[in-house]
């Protein structure tokens, strides 16, 4: 198996660079007694696949002395953090710390060691082909404040609003969709969208899209400051027609209008490309049919094309046949992927999607936005529990973890609903138990 | 084999449902005539146009019959991520024992037993029944004697039961096991706050047990827990974890499985850890056991299958909460591992309807809500 691998030219981490955050950590964590202990001295798997331990049984450390408590401490308090994650290409003091992956990337053919190592080296990762070539930075797009408060139940104030994608924007995501200019009649939770956009006028550093279905909406956003427009096109008629009250052929058309005007003001557009995989009126969804919009999009001056599981049916049986299909009219730098968590599937789908090569992923704070065609179903995937995944991958997002789960937190209380993130509660819980150990 | 996909019934069609499924259904797509369902063989001979991914339980029209028209042959995909998945998995139940033993609520033993019996009428061939640990310990499985009598044993299905030591074994053996289970921490500190001794005592007390249980002639099933992470130690060392399954598995166990206990585990580190178990236990006597405690299970999962794992532990319904995280979840819920292989188009046997319905049997017998989000979204579509 590791003779195998070594053949592959695995992501490889090379041996020198570390982040200094990981460096401060892993002294840290190499000073704590209890990591020394934890190991296995001396089982070293060769990089020609020969194991000693499969001679004799390694002789077993004892057991992990009374810092453990402490040492805890800090593991938790670093994973809240987030801060010493493995880096592609870099060693990791992946020691202790439990949000390690697999190995840097090395676009060298590196014979991947894996190895058991005293606590002060730092590890190394054998490579996996199955890990071989995920992407080293994936983009989130955080659509908490517009498809999550959209699907919301209660109505948020406007400051309120400002706040969370305030509070989102210092987290490290570089893209956060502010808010809709659609018909109040339609969306009465962000009828208020003049009103944040331009409270949010003054916060740097992030991306702001707004979503506007038509050229009056168009004309609202930039009225009131928008510097980048979202569109939306279904690829199943009977969504398209259910949703957005006309056929797919019709709502390009009109946003071919929106399009023109938006390239004329050099404002950036992202596209959306709902119901890819099933359709709640329809069924499944063709791949054709995708691709034939994400093209359409993508021709009009998209920037980018977000495919999106509505209602969430999707699996890796059925996303890697569509993503093939919009890969193949679009390149796959220029597509996002934005799964719904309804049946459980979205992580599993965002990692066989990162797999084929995609890098920009969307997702909502909390999990915010439930399911309009499933009810009480949950709807949106939560960002905290794509970090922590992405995260453990190793892969860059620029994200800090705790300080989205705060925002995540700060959401939750108001609109009062428990968080939709996993890895969020846990992590709060954690903490909160601590001492029971 | 029995995939799902029956509609959910007449009475349950939602108002936004159309039939025009018609459309999508490659008119290829036939059920090949050598299939034997009933007696679980499997076949993923289906000339379906490719995207036909798999028959859509989510779509309640979904009039689809004959259900083995389901695997588009991912295989056939010229897509590299597809690599090595297997064709058949099989699905250890741990609901009646791990999900129950970790749940606050009591539940009877003709409850229990009537789980065991819905979850075998789903389609599941392994069931674990119960643990023979002391009652001061875990309570809730206090009726193990009674609960492993009350069965029917079907044939063909395994009722492994946990046996923590000699005493444990003799009980279940004169309760009628044929199967038994063992527990071993890849963590020194969580063998020793979980079963009061070092990991090196707890092997030696086993070799004790699988001797027996050899003698027997009964099945053994190893168990390693914390083969990520430790919630006392942190990250654990991937050749800890080797170490300590190739010596369940020199002892006897016919299948180790891997536990994720604080469910920390993300595809990057679960890889590390199967390669290193990879070198010393044969692929095929592997099962993974992930906890949905940081909603990571799937994903592991589908890493682990991509690495040719084909023994999947879950727990109806997601029983079994996380007793490191409080009030967060543990068990990686059945029906949604079952939804992500049929989508796959790997065969399970197993019946979602008929598995949701017993995640739906426990669930209100605890008073807790469902813990899967596949079956929640499936009975929520008919609102």
């Amino acid at each position: 198996m590791l003779a195998a691998s070594t053949k592959v030219g695995s992501r490889l981490a090379s041996p020198h660079a570390s982040s200094s955050a990981a460096a401060a950590a892993a002294a840290a964590l190499a000073s704590s007694p209890v990591l020394g202990s934890g190991m296995l001295s001396g089982a070293g798997f060769g990089e020609t696949g020969s194991h000693h331990a499969a001679d004799a049984p390694p002789p077993l450390p004892c057991s992990s002395s009374g810092d453990s408590r402490e040492y805890y401490y800090l593991w938790t308090r670093l994973v809240n953090q987030s801060q010493s994650t493995l880096h592609r290409g870099k060693v990791t003091a992946a020691l202790g710390h439990h949000v390690f992956g697999a190995g840097g990337s090395s676009r060298n053919q590196h014979i991947y060691r894996y190895f058991s190592s005293s606590s002060h080296q730092g590890r190394i990762w054998a490579g996996s082909k199955v890990l071989r070539d995920l992407p080293e930075y994936v983009k989130i797009v955080e659509v908490g404040p517009r498809d999550g408060l959209q699907n919301e139940k209660d109505i948020v104030p406007t400051p309120l609003k400002v706040e969370l994608i305030r509070r989102l924007a210092t987290s490290g995501l570089p893209v956060v969709e502010a808010t809709s200019f659609v018909s109040p009649k339609w969306v009465p939770q962000l009828a208020d969208a003049k009103d944040v956009m331009e409270a949010v006028q003054t916060i740097e550093g992030v991306r702001l899209p707004v979503l506007t279905p038509n050229l009056k909406g168009f004309e609202a956003a930039i009225a009131a400051g928008a510097k980048e427009i979202a569109i939306f096109a279904s690829a199943s008629e009977g969504f398209s027609k259910s949703n957005i009250n006309c056929t797919i052929k019709e709502s390009i058309a009109r946003y071919n209008d929106v399009a023109l005007a938006a390239k004329e003001k050099e404002i950036p557009i992202r596209g959306y490309v709902s119901c890819v995989v099933g359709c709640p009126v329809d069924g499944p969804v063709p791949p054709s049919n995708v691709a034939y919009v994400a093209k359409e999009l993508y021709d009009m001056g998209c920037y980018e094309v977000s495919l999106g599981d509505t209602i969430g049916v999707g699996t890796p049986g059925t996303v890697v046949p569509m993503l093939e299909a919009a890969m193949s009219v679009v390149p796959v730098e220029k597509l996002a992927v934005h799964f719904h968590d309804t049946y459980g599937q979205s992580l599993s789908n965002i990692l066989i999607s990162l797999q084929m090569g995609v890098s920009v992923v969307d997702s909502s704070v909390a999990s915010l936005g439930g399911c309009p065609y499933a009810k009480g179903a949950s709807g949106n995937v939560a960002t905290e529990d794509v970090v922590y995944m992405l995260n453990g991958l190793g892969i860059k997002t620029g994200v800090d973890l705790g300080k989205v789960m705060a925002a995540g937190e700060f959401i939750c209380k108001h609109l009062e609903r428990q968080s939709g993130s996993k890895a969020a509660t846990a992590l709060s819980k954690v903490t909160a138990t601590a001492s029971k150990l | 084999m029995s995939s799902l996909e029956e509609p959910l019934g007449l009475g349950d069609l939602p108002k936004l449902s159309i039939n025009r499924l018609g459309r999508f259904l490659s008119p290829t797509a036939r059920r090949s005539p050598a299939d034997d369902h009933s007696t679980g063989k499997y076949s993923n001979s289906c000339n379906g146009s490719p995207f036909h991914g798999n028959s859509y339980p989510w779509h309640p029209q979904c009039r689809q019959a004959d259900s083995s028209c389901d695997a588009v042959e991912l295989r056939d995909l010229p897509r590299k991520v597809m690599w090595e998945l297997p064709r058949f998995v099989k699905i250890v139940e741990v609901g009646p024992r791990d999900g129950l033993q970790n749940e606050k609520g009591n539940v009877p033993t003709s409850v229990k037993i009537q789980l065991i019996h819905k979850l075998v009428g789903a389609g599941l061939s392994v069931v674990e029944a119960t643990s023979f640990v002391s009652p001061k310990w875990v309570p809730q499985l206090a009726d193990a004697k009674e609960v492993l009598k009350g069965i029917q044993q079907e044939p063909g299905v395994r009722y492994p039961v946990l046996t923590p030591n000699l005493r444990g074994f003799e009980a279940a053996i004169a309760a009628g096991a044929k199967e038994i289970a063992v527990f071993a921490s890849a963590s020194e500190s969580f063998s020793k706050s979980n079963i009061n001794c070092t990991i090196e005592e707890s092997l030696v007390r086993y070799r004790d047990v699988t001797e027996a249980a050899k003698k027997h002639g009964l099945t053994i099933r190893g168990y390693v827990s914390c083969v990520i992470g430790c919630p006392v130690e942190g990250a654990i060392d991937p050749s800890k974890v080797a170490y300590v399954a190739k010596e369940l598995y020199n002892m006897g166990c016919s299948e180790i499985s891997l536990g994720d206990t604080t469910g920390v585990g993300t595809p990057g580190s679960v890889v590390a850890m199967l390669q290193a178990v990879m070198a010393f236990v044969p692929l095929d006597k592997i099962a993974v056991h992930f906890h949905d405690t940081y909603g990571q299970a799937l994903a592991n999962i589908l890493v682990s299958l991509q690495m040719g794992i084909n023994v999947v532990d879950s727990s109806v319904s997601g029983l079994g909460g996380c007793p490191y995280a409080k009030g967060a979840t543990g068990n990686v819920a059945t029906e949604d591992v079952v939804y992500m292989l049929h989508g796959l188009g790997i065969k399970t046997n197993v019946d979602l309807n008929k598995l949701m319905e017993a995640g739906d049997y426990i669930s209100k017998e605890l008073g807790r809500p469902l813990g899967s989000k596949t079956a929640t979204a499936l009975r929520k579509l008919t609102t």
